[in-house]
C-alpha cells in the first residue's frame, strides 16, 4: 500500500465491565475520538455501529452467562500523503472465545439463534469498516481490530 | 422508548432512539406482551424516530415477524430513515418483511391494494 500509515497522532484505551448499559457508552466514546477528525455522518455513524457490533458480541458471546472486562483501544494516525488519517479500533474481551474464526465470520452464522441473533455483526464490521482482523482461540479470549480510513 | 398504538387490526410500535443489544431486551417484551393481548393484529413498526440501530435491532425484527407469522399476522416497517437505511439495506430483511411508507398504507394493502 502507498498510502502507508505514518505516525500515531491521538490514543485512548478503556477498560469497562461487560455489561449491556456500556454499549451506548463505548459508540459515545469513540464518536467523541473521531470528532477530532473531519468525519461525515455516514462515517461516523458506520464507526459506531462496527463498535456496537464487537461489544456487544463481548458481552453476549465473550462473557455468555458471566461478566468480565471489556478493552477499547482507539488509535488515530497520520498517512504519509498528510491528507488522510487512519483510525484504528480494537476492542477484547477475556471469555470463551472462538473455535473456528473463518467459520464465525461467515454471514448468517449464529451460535445464539434462540437469543434472536442472525449473525449479522462480522458481516456488518466488514461492511462499514475498511479492514477488520479477528484473534481469537477457545478459552483465551477474542480481539477484534477494525480500520477505517478517513 | 417505545410508543405503542392501536388502529384499527394493527399495533403500532414507534421505536425512537437507540435500538441496540441493551434496549432490545425491554422492547421486545413489551411488544410482545401487547401482541399476545391483541393476537389479531398485524404489526407495524415505526422506525422513523431511531438515532441509532444494529445488528441486535435487526434481530428485534425478524424475532416479532416470526411469532406474527405463526399466528398468521403480518409485520411491516414503516420510517427507514437515514442513520439505520445501509443497515437495513445490508441484512436483505426487506424480502421478507415490507417496508412501506406510512402506517395508514397498511389499510390499502390489506384490501389488497398498492401501498401509496
Ligand atoms: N467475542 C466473542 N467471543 C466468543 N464468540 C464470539 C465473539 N464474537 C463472535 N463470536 C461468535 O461468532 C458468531 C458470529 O458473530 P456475529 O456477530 O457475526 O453474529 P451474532 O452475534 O451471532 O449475531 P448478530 O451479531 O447478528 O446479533 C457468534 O454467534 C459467536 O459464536
Ligand atoms: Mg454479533
Amino acid at each position: 500500500m502507498s498510502n502507508k500509515i505514518h505516525s500515531i497522532l491521538n490514543e485512548v484505551k478503556l477498560d469497562f465491565l461487560g455489561i449491556s448499559q456500556n454499549e451506548s457508552f463505548a459508540r459515545g466514546v469513540v464518536a467523541n475520538f473521531v470528532s477530532q477528525c473531519d468525519v461525515t455522518i455516514e462515517q461516523l455513524s458506520d464507526i459506531k455501529t462496527a463498535v456496537s457490533e464487537a461489544v456487544t458480541n463481548a458481552i453476549v458471546h465473550g462473557y455468555k452467562g458471566t461478566t468480565g472486562m471489556v478493552t477499547l483501544a482507539c488509535r488515530l494516525y497520520s498517512s504519509n500523503d498528510r491528507f488522510t488519517k487512519t483510525l484504528e479500533i480494537a476492542i477484547s474481551d477475556n471469555g470463551i472465545g472462538i473455535s473456528n474464526v473463518e467459520k464465525a465470520r461467515e454471514p448468517l452464522f449464529t451460535t445464539q439463534p434462540e437469543m434472536e441473533r442472525s449473525g449479522m455483526g462480522f458481516t456488518v464490521m466488514e461492511t462499514f469498516m475498511d479492514d477488520v482482523t479477528v484473534r481469537s482461540a477457545p478459552k483465551c479470549g477474542c480481539i477484534v481490530t477494525m480500520r477505517k480510513t478517513l | 422508548m417505545l410508543t405503542i398504538l392501536r388502529q384499527d387490526d394493527s399495533i403500532i410500535a414507534q421505536i425512537s432512539g437507540d435500538l441496540d443489544h441493551h434496549n432490545a431486551i425491554e422492547i421486545r417484551s413489551k411488544i410482545d406482551d401487547l401482541l399476545i393481548k391483541y393476537p389479531n393484529c398485524d404489526l407495524i413498526l415505526n422506525l422513523s424516530g431511531l438515532n441509532f440501530m444494529d445488528s441486535s435491532g435487526i434481530g428485534v425484527i425478524i424475532g416479532r415477524y416470526r411469532n406474527q407469522q405463526q399466528r398468521g399476522k403480518k409485520t411491516y416497517i414503516c420510517g427507514v430513515n437515514s442513520k439505520i437505511s445501509k443497515l437495513i439495506e445490508l441484512s436483505g430483511i426487506k424480502k421478507i418483511v415490507p417496508i412501506i411508507d406510512n402506517p395508514s398504507a397498511i389499510s390499502t394493502l390489506n384490501k389488497g391494494g398498492e401501498a401509496v
